[in-house]
């Protein structure tokens, strides 16, 4: 992943530089001046590139807007709101963690990022290629492809073609990706001996090999202990700062966990009822839990 | 076997799992037993129970409620068959056979050579062994012993021990003992016993004695002459009988059966899969690049990539398995009182839902194959774990061959001064 994200680094410095160029020609050095007005004009439309440019980078990633999704046959009597109404932006190198009780419609609210499931009323934005958005399921076993972990962290990355042809640069990914989740040593492992956790680990290594832009990562901590789970979302928030400045979505059920991430949306019952910064969410969640403490 | 350290070992495969480099933590003992999470099957619905009041304890208090199921009741009756059979069955499944183990510090010769020389190895100790003479032999003491089969066993059996740790291929020794002594006396008992309605469409040529095309005779003439006779018939009970054209025929059968499974064994516990899948490939690209036809050409590739998910649902096959045994023992389903044809049904039943089960398994896997970027396996490179040492031919390989061309060679070569 290290090469990978060199390689993109170089690729976003051309770019740039490729803009620069762009915005101060050198044809001006031979050339006489173009008159002032048209001068002035170039350099407006210039700025207006720059603008839409950065506009398109601070644009969220993900954006959804009134959002409602059925479950069931619409009109028969098994048709159920599963989620009501709701408003959701991640930006991009944005960490947004989704807390809520059991059925709430978490995987229901991934399912509709993914475009797995059609928004029966609401909007739903992706501002990512379809390729580059990366999803771990809840159960581990649903995501295990390949018989070794090593090809299936890469699967990614395989399924594209790519191969270790002289530089080893897939082996190093691998290797780097098993690293950061805590798995280093493992990419001969048969997937069929591993635990729930690991597997679970493996997934995510997978989705860091694959230089995803979004990541969709539903309560991976309910398999791991609470040192693998602060590594991977450690790691997880690495590719958020990153320079592929992706955007993730954390579903889960710690609360600590919320103080690593940037913001947080409680959902019950399909509808959003708390949505802020991560520490805050934490504070009034614990709150409440102190309040129905002492009522009882 | 307990049911506890079943369940044990049935996820956490520790042995197996362990880290390549050592690591010193994040290896396999702490996703072991304690923490056999459950997947799915049976046991599945115990995580759903968790209330959401505390949420930091919702994963440790759910998790330690599936693996901590109340022993069997002990009693001095004699166990139903039914549920012998259903330990026998979650036992065979906690020892996964056929995957892949990592090497020690230092991996033996099985380990070097190029999947493909293991793999037309193992085709070879099943082939070539019929190649050599069999016939005229039995009147001999030692004729009811087909040397070439044996000889074939027991280098299987000696590159088996000399290439995996003792913990792990003594286990599954006993299960394909077992599984080779079933086929020894299906066909000890059954060869012979009813004669065959064999006729001989053609005058066999002259010289050539009756015994050898496959009539059983009643006696065979010894060959030291009438001062040691034998008896061609060793045993005789009602309908069961051995004779010693059929203990050689049983004897064939069950290391034959011994061979194939202790072979492809070997072959899957020293090569991953992956390699094995990139070998196939590699020798099929010539076949592939002149095909001329496009759907044969993805049919090469659907081959090569059919083998790696098959040798991925393995390992899915022996989970699902044991996951259903391990729900159905705990289920505490009173065998004595159902009788052997409800026993019979209940299995019948439970067998239906693992074919279901891994159904159900397979469509999730190629769901999430799309999702993570599958698209054909024409564009699919399967991704080597081990490197490209694994798939270096080297002077292994070349020795191993010799050996092997020799040995067809020798076959050969008896054959026809046997016929002569
Ligand atoms: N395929 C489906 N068909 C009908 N209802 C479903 C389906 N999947 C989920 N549901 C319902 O949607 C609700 C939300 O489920 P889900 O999003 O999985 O919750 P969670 O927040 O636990 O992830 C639940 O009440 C569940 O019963
Ligand atoms: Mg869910």
């Amino acid at each position: 992943m290290a090469m990978a994200a060199r390689t993109q680094q170089q690729q976003q410095q051309q770019q740039q530089q490729q803009q620069q160029r762009s915005v101060v020609p050198r044809v001006f050095c031979r050339t006489p001046r173009a008159p002032r007005r048209k001068r002035a004009l170039r350099r407006q439309a210039a700025s207006a590139d720059m603008s839409d440019d950065v506009s398109a980078m601070q644009q969220p990633a993900i954006s959804l807007t009134h959002l409602q999704v059925t479950r069931g046959q619409p009109g028969s009597t098994d048709a159920k709101h599963v989620l009501v109404d709701v408003n959701l932006e991640v930006g991009r190198g944005e960490i947004h963690a989704l807390l809520g009780p059991n059925g709430c419609g978490k995987s229901t609210l991934l399912d509709a990022v993914r475009g797995k499931i059609k928004p029966t009323r609401g909007e739903v934005h992706v501002r990512v290629p379809t390729d580059k958005i990366a999803f771990v399921p809840q159960n581990p076993d649903h995501n295990v492809v390949m018989p070794t972990a090593g090809a299936d962290v890469a699967f990614a990355l395989s399924a594209r073609g790519e191969r270790d042809e002289d530089d080893g640069h897939v082996m190093k990914a691998v290797d780097y990706a098993l690293e950061r989740v805590r798995l280093e040593g493992f990419a001969c492992a048969p997937t069929g001996t591993l635990s729930g956790g690991q597997r679970q680990r493996v997934a995510v290594a997978g989705t860091l090999v694959a230089d995803a832009e979004v990541l969709l990562l539903d309560e991976l901590t309910s398999y791991l202990d609470p040192e693998d789970a602060e590594a991977v979302l450690d790691a997880v928030r690495a590719s958020c700062r990153g320079p592929r400045a992706a955007a993730a979505i954390w579903v889960t059920h710690r609360l600590d966990e919320l103080l690593k991430c940037d913001r947080a949306t409680y959902i019950d019952d399909g509808k959003v009822l708390l949505s802020g910064s991560g520490t805050y969410v934490r504070e009034r969640i614990l709150g409440w839990q102190e309040e129905v403490a002492k009522s009882r | 076997m307990s049911l506890a350290s079943a369940g044990g070992g049935a996820r956490g495969g520790a042995p197996r799992g362990a880290p390549r480099g050592g690591a010193p933590r994040g290896g396999a003992p702490r996703g072991g037993a304690p923490r056999g999470a459950p997947c799915g099957g049976a046991l599945g619905g115990a995580r759903r129970s968790s209330l959401h009041v505390r949420p930091h304890r919702c994963s440790s208090s759910s998790q330690p409620a599936a693996s901590s199921q109340p022993p069997p009741p002990l009693s001095t009756e004699p166990t139903p068959m039914a549920a012998r059979v259903l330990d026998g069955v979650i036992g065979a499944t906690s020892t996964p056979v056929g995957m892949y183990v990592e090497p020690g510090d230092r991996p033996s010769f099985v380990y070097r050579l190029h999947p493909i020389t293991k793999q037309v190895w193992a085709l070879a100790l099943v082939l070539v062994p019929a190649f050599f003479p069999q016939h005229g032999s039995l009147g001999e003491p030692w004729g009811v012993l087909p040397f070439p089969r044996i000889i074939a066993m027991g280098s299987v059996l000696l590159a088996t021990a000399v290439s995996l740790p003792p913990r792990l291929y003594v286990p599954q020794l006993r299960r394909l003992l077992l599984l080779s002594m079933l086929a020894f006396f299906a066909v000890a008992f059954v060869s012979d016993a009813v004669s065959p309605n064999v006729y001989v469409p053609f005058a066999p040529p002259d010289g050539v004695p009756l015994a050898s095309l496959g009539a059983s005779p009643s006696t065979i003439a010894s060959p030291d002459g009438d001062n040691a006779p034998f008896c061609y018939v060793m045993l005789e009970a009602g309908i069961v009988k051995v004779t010693r054209k059929s203990l050689k025929l049983a004897i064939s059968a069950a290391s034959i059966a011994l061979t194939v499974l202790l072979a492809s064994n070997l072959c899957l516990t020293t090569t991953t899969p992956e390699a094995s899948a990139s070998a196939l490939r590699g020798v099929l690209a010539p076949v592939r690049r002149i095909l001329p036809w496009r759907p044969a050409r993805q049919f090469v590739d659907d081959v090569c990539l059919g083998l790696l998910l098959a040798l991925r649902f393995i390992a899915l096959v022996f989970e699902e398995a044991n996951a259903l045994a391990l729900g159905l023992a705990t289920k505490d389903v009173p065998w004595r009182s159902l009788g052997p044809m409800r026993a019979i049904g209940v299995g019948a039943g439970v067998l239906g839902k693992l074919v279901r089960n891994l159904l159900g398994h397979a469509e999730k896997i190629a769901v999430a194959m799309h999702d993570r970027g599958f698209r054909g396996a024409s564009t699919f490179h399967a991704y080597t774990p081990g490197g490209a040492k694994d798939l270096r031919w080297g002077v292994g390989d070349a020795v191993a061959l010799a050996v092997l061309a020799g040995a067809v060679y020798l076959a050969t070569y008896a054959r026809s001064h046997a016929l002569v």
